[in-house]
């Protein structure tokens, strides 16, 4: 029997879903081996036998609190995919505003989305099985993850920081150019992609384990940065993160 | 036999081994240097300070996949070891050194088969210092700012041309034939004896004060100096910049990789080390490293005190780029001087 699985997603720019369907010349043979039965930006239908069902993006309503426990009820799986899912991604920014202060601005009215609240991460709202990291997710990273599932294999994510990967690919380091970048302290796996175009890792497959972000803070600190704006960097995808800045 | 090129004449040499061979050399890249693969000689550069990564990263690739398996039929697993021939060109002494090191350290048995069936198709053309080439360095407080073997060839600058010593028959293979080499005669002998004198004059200051040959004794009296490691340990991020970079490094994780078919597959290694916090996880999710302090702690005695243990020779080469990579400035430089003051200190 071919596993069942739904995509579904909250508040997001849903990019990470077209990850999925960038899969172009692996997507056909695997779906010979699983079945999705519910994703809206690829398919009509809207099944709801899935097993499995992956999450994108963050909980900012009301409405999708409940949604998404209807979700976690029929799924045995439930996986958060992205930053947004997996962090509050940059929708957390609005946290750190008051209430609703930032409407008019970005809507440029008052009254769409009455229902509105403090971003919330897909765990803080259901359990969570697993997590594929990035914004976007790396598409490899979701077929090892499927693979995974199929052999029954507990997937594996890179236990190390952005900065193996970038020095193995013989980058000049920013921070050491007196520069900033959260790859020290960033779980690897998209491959340094950011600091291999020279720009700085923003974090946005959330921190390693026991990251050291108090070194990291002197370290940016030393190169210019203040307080204030080391926070912001943090902020744009670890906002809600529980570090003290 | 010894032989010299005019320098203008190197491009013409490069263009006939990229005839014969995959030809690895310098290339300035942002202000640095990186051993790359060139496919024409202006992409060379024979003056260049330590490179981001050491050249030994071309016999020992990250990410080299080791066997190929299939997932229904186990037994036919297959072990993948392949090289292409090549020529590192313009290797600095420490390179070169550490390279020597980890012939000795990788064929010990079980050998790396992967490593050694490389390392047997690859050609080395040393380049001398003539002085310190970067701040950070302690290649000139071990002696590894020479080398003495593991090239083919040698280059040496002595003023608009280069006295190349021919160590190998593969060596002299390379510069017999279309004329660019010409027999080293004795003015050009007098001007590599006047080039090292110079050298000599380049390299003066140690960057470690006191016995180096002491150091290692030292190091394990310093064992639980908490003054020095827990210092360094809470500015270390484990960011692993420092193992990657490093000349004689050589730890990896295997990773499986599966066909999208799922039918085959393969395993690879992936560049890792004592700095990284899952490095020493076992099964059962105990870590027998847990804290910076005592990773830290072990990635310098690994250099200074376990290789030379076992091989006779420091495992540090001086190159400096664990110290230049280091954005916590944690440096091996300033650990060893602490090392020794506290000897001092002591006695
Ligand atoms: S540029 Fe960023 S990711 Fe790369 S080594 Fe430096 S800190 Fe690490
Ligand atoms: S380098 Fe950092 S910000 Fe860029 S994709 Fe990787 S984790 Fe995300
Ligand atoms: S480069 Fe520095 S901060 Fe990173 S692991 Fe090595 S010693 Fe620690
Ligand atoms: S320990 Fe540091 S200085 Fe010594 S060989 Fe390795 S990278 Fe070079």
């Amino acid at each position: 029997m071919k596993p069942k699985i739904g995509v579904f997603s909250f508040t997001s720019c849903e990019g990470c879903q077209l990850q999925i369907l960038n899969l172009e010349d692996e997507l056909p043979i695997l779906l010979g081996q699983i079945e999705f039965v519910n994703f809206r930006e690829a398919m009509s239908e809207k099944g709801e036998d899935y097993e499995i069902a992956f999450i994108e993006g963050s909980i900012t309503r009301e409405s999708e609190i409940e949604e998404l426990k209807k979700i976690r009820e029929k799924a045995r799986i439930l996986i958060a995919f992205g930053a947004c899912a997996h962090l509050g991604g940059v929708n957390n920014l609005k946290n750190f505003h008051p209430q609703g202060s930032w409407l008019p601005s970005v809507y440029g009215r008052t009254d769409l989305f009455s229902d509105t609240i403090p971003t919330k991460r897909v765990k803080d709202v259901v359990p969570v099985e697993f997590v594929i990291p990035g914004c976007p997710i790396d598409k490899k990273e979701f077929l090892r993850f499927i693979q995974g599932l199929l052999l029954n294999i507990q997937p594996r994510l890179p236990d190390f920081p952005v900065c193996v990967e970038c020095r193995s690919k013989g980058n000049i380091c920013l921070v050491e150019e007196g520069k900033w970048c959260l790859g020290s302290v960033t779980r690897a796996g998209c491959d340094a992609i950011c600091p291999t175009y020279r720009e700085a890792c923003a974090g946005c497959r959330g921190f390693v384990e026991e990251a050291n972000i108090e070194s990291l803070c002197n370290i940016l600190m030393q190169n210019g940065l203040s307080k204030e704006e080391i926070r912001d960097k943090f902020r744009l995808f670890n906002g809600l993160e529980p570090i003290d800045l | 036999m010894d032989v010299t090129i005019q320098s203008n004449d190197v491009d013409r040499f490069i263009r006939g081994l990229l005839l014969y061979y995959d030809v690895i050399a310098p290339v300035a890249r942002d202000g640095r240097f990186v051993f790359e693969r060139i496919d024409d000689p202006s992409m060379a550069s024979l003056k260049y300070d330590t490179t981001l990564l050491p050249p030994i990263k071309w016999i020992y690739p990250n990410n080299e996949i080791l066997l190929e398996f299939d997932l229904k039929d186990i037994t036919k697993t297959e072990v993948v070891a392949q090289s292409r021939k090549q020529v590192l060109t313009f290797v600095h002494p420490c390179d070169i050194n550490a390279i020597n090191l980890m012939d000795e350290v990788l064929a010990e048995e079980p050998s790396d088969v992967n490593y050694l069936t490389r390392r047997q198709s690859t050609l080395i053309i040393g380049y001398e210092c003539l002085g310190p080439c970067r701040e950070n360095i302690l290649c000139f407080d071990k002696g590894y700012h020479i080398a003495y073997r593991g090239f083919d060839l040698f280059f040496t600058d002595i003023g608009g041309r280069y006295y190349v010593h021919v160590a190998t028959d593969a060596g002299r293979a390379m510069v017999e034939g279309d004329g660019i080499f010409k027999k080293a005669a004795y003015d050009d002998w007098k001007d590599l004896m006047r080039a090292r004198a110079e050298r000599k004059k380049g390299f003066n200051k140690k960057a470690v004060e006191g016995d180096i040959g002491m150091l290692s004794h030292f190091l394990k009296e310093a064992y639980n100096a908490d003054e020095i490691w827990e210092a360094e340990g809470r500015k270390c991020l484990s960011c692993g910049a420092c193992i990657i970079v490093c000349p004689t490094c050589y730890c990896f994780d295997a990773v499986d990789e599966v066909c999208p078919d799922m039918e085959k597959g393969v395993r690879y290694r992936r560049w890792d080390g004592c700095q990284l916090r899952g490095f020493c996880k076992v099964a059962g999710g105990e870590n027998f490293r847990k804290s910076a302090a005592e990773r830290v702690r072990h990635r310098v005695f690994k250099k200074e005190v376990y290789l030379k243990k076992r091989f006779g020779r420091s495992g540090c080469v001086g190159c400096g780029r664990c110290i230049d990579s280091c954005i916590a400035k944690i440096s091996i430089i300033d650990i060893f001087n602490r090392v020794m003051e506290r000897a001092r200190r002591n006695v």
